[in-house]
Formats: C-alpha cells, structure tokens, sequence
C-alpha cells in the first residue's frame, strides 16, 4: 500500500496505538505515572503484559544481592512497587530475603503507598528504618499500614519508635 | 596581512523518501538521526571532494516525503542540542510535562500524521524527536480510565468479566 494511502486510511479520531510497535508501547508506558499506567495496563491483554514488563526491569538487581550483605532496598519513582514487590514470584522473594538483610525500606520517592498485599511481602524481612512519602501523612490507611510493617516482630533489636513528622516523611530509628 | 578566508559551504547529504522525493539536508541537521548517521560513515559519504551533484541519495524506504519533511524541520530546530547521554536519559525519572514549547505546537497535529512521525523517528534513530512523541501520546492517556483510553485509541478490551475484575483488584490500591 503506498504511504499516503496507507495514511489517509488511519483514522484521525483515533490514535492507532495498537499499531505501535511493542518497544514503542513500552516506551510510552515508562513516560507515565504508575496510576495511568495502570490504567493503561487494564485496557487489553498486551497491554497488561507490556505494563507489568515496563515496570520490572530494576528488579534483577534486587536478585543480585551478596548473601550478608547489608541491603537498602529503595523504591524508585521510576520502579513501580506494584511490579517490583508485589508482583514478583514468591520463589524470588524467598531467595532474595535469605541473601539479604533489609535495613532500609525507602518509599520516600514513592508517590502511592504500597498495596494492601505489601505487608505479608514485607514481614519476612527486618529493618532498622522505614521511610515513606511525605504524601501519605494525608492517609491514614497509609499511615496504618506502615505502622503494621513496624511491629515488635519485625524488628529484632530494640523498640522502634515511629515519628511522623509534618512534611518529611516517617522515620523509624531504634 | 590579509590571508584569503576559504569560504566553505556545508556539507549537504540528500535524503530520499519512499515516495521517490529527494531532500538535501545539511550533514551536521541530519546526524541527529543515528541511522542516517551510521549509513553516511559506512558509506564513507563525507568524502568532500564529491559534490552533492554527484553523491548517492540515501534511501528512507520506511519514510514519506511529508513526514521526513517533518522530520528534517525538527532536526533543524534542535541542532544545537547537547548531545544526548542515554545512559543518564534511562536513569532519570520520565516525565511528560518537560516538552519543549516549540515541539509541543509542532507535535500538535493529526493523530494519523503524529503516528508517521513515531515510526520515522524510530526507524530513523532520532532519540529526541521518538522521546517527544511518545511524551505526547502518554499526555493523551493521562487522566483517562481504562474504558475512556479504549475508546480514545480504540482498543479492543479482549479481557473476560473476571479478568476485568482481578485487575481492577489488583490495582485497587493506588486509585484515588
């Protein structure tokens, strides 16, 4: 079909987005925030795979953690927690909890507050701090479920005291 | 003393699209593109004794003439960008709000016409021009919920009800 044929054949009230190539679709995926993101990935089947695929590429550097190694694991706003910690296999979750201690779990580039299955990921795990988004002070739902990862058994030495400050976040220091 | 100036014209390259419309193009607008790039060294076409009279036209055999009109016009306005370092453009953060004024009215155009343009800049490697399109198309999904994104691009929703439902589970938590 020759160019202008094939261009005056595309319909102008509609972005051919599914004639995109895939890379493209990623790519403009990546250029979103991860609430239209999400909705993006709710669309279609392939869009769901490409969403959950923009997501997760940070991940295999979580994986390759040294066995001991002091580890701060750091939710970037790039790295979308719902892919990078929820979604990910139980069997990767396993192996990277017994190679790592997490000291630190830093959500404070993180603009949503993890999902509500976060918690049973994050129990396996001990910290010394916690920091969290200076947004969620205005959630309470938020604020509950921080202060549910911080509790006695989580953290092996010492009390935590959880302050949460006006604009800065939440810290827990021993 | 007064030394005789050699006045140098710049290098031209001629470009042609698939439509058999030829384009010459200043060799230092159009290295943006990293394709046409590659092919000028691996041709050795900056050989300055061959005048453009003479020099082969590359062939942009995935481009028509309007858009690589197009495309040469954005080159043009952004040869004097830095050069762009990928490996610090994948760390940053990707934002839509930071198109330049310019390239928002020029990327103001017919879906159909914005859509060319995507598939040139990507065929033809020009990072900048593909990073500012696709900016554009994520500001048309932001805000939009699953139902209005598939009308506006019309996307076929090929999910069962029960599909729908676990997705709209899953990402629950981060709806307003």
């Amino acid at each position: 079909m020759a160019p202008s044929a094939k261009r005056q054949k595309l319909d102008n009230e509609h972005f051919p987005f599914n004639l995109l190539p895939n890379e493209i679709k990623s790519e403009i995926c990546r250029c979103l925030t991860l609430k239209d993101r999400k909705s993006l990935g709710a669309t279609c089947k392939l869009m769901y795979r490409l969403e959950i695929d923009a997501g997760g590429y940070e991940f295999d550097e979580v994986v390759a953690v040294q066995p001991g190694r002091r580890f701060e694991l750091t939710v970037l706003p790039s790295m979308h927690h719902s892919k990078t910690l929820c979604r990910v296999p139980s069997e990767m979750k396993e192996q990277i909890f017994k190679q790592a201690r997490i000291h630190h779990l830093d959500f404070s580039h993180c603009f949503f507050p993890p999902c509500a299955s976060l918690p049973d990921f994050l129990k396996t795990a001990s910290y010394t701090n916690i920091r969290a988004h200076k947004y969620w002070k205005y959630s309470s739902e938020s604020r509950r479920l921080i202060e549910s990862l911080v509790n006695a058994d989580n953290f092996k030495r010492g009390s935590i005291t959880l302050k949460w400050r006006a604009a800065e976040g939440i810290d827990a220091d021993e | 003393f007064l030394f005789p100036i050699k006045m140098t014209s710049p290098r031209m390259i001629k470009l042609t699209s698939n439509d058999d419309k030829t384009f010459e193009v200043e060799r230092d607008v159009i290295k943006q593109s990293v394709t046409v790039n590659t092919l000028i060294t691996d041709l050795n076409m900056d050989d300055e004794d061959v005048s453009v009279e003479n020099q082969m036209a590359i062939p942009l055999p995935n481009v028509d003439a309007a858009t690589l009109e197009m495309v040469i016009t954005w080159c043009k306005q952004h040869r004097e960008d830095p050069p762009r370092n990928e490996e610090e453009e994948e760390k940053k953060e990707k934002r839509t709000d930071d198109i330049p004024e310019w390239d928002k009215t020029f990327l103001d155009v017919e879906q159909s016409v914005l859509f060319a343009l995507i598939l040139a800049a990507n065929y033809m490697d020009i990072k900048g021009l593909l990073d500012n399109c696709c900016k554009t198309v994520a500001n048309m999904i932001k805000g939009k919920t699953p139902d209005e994104i598939r009308k506006h691009f019309n996307i076929k929703n090929d999910f069962t009800p029960e599909e729908e439902e676990q997705i709209r589970k899953e990402n629950a938590w981060c709806e307003d």
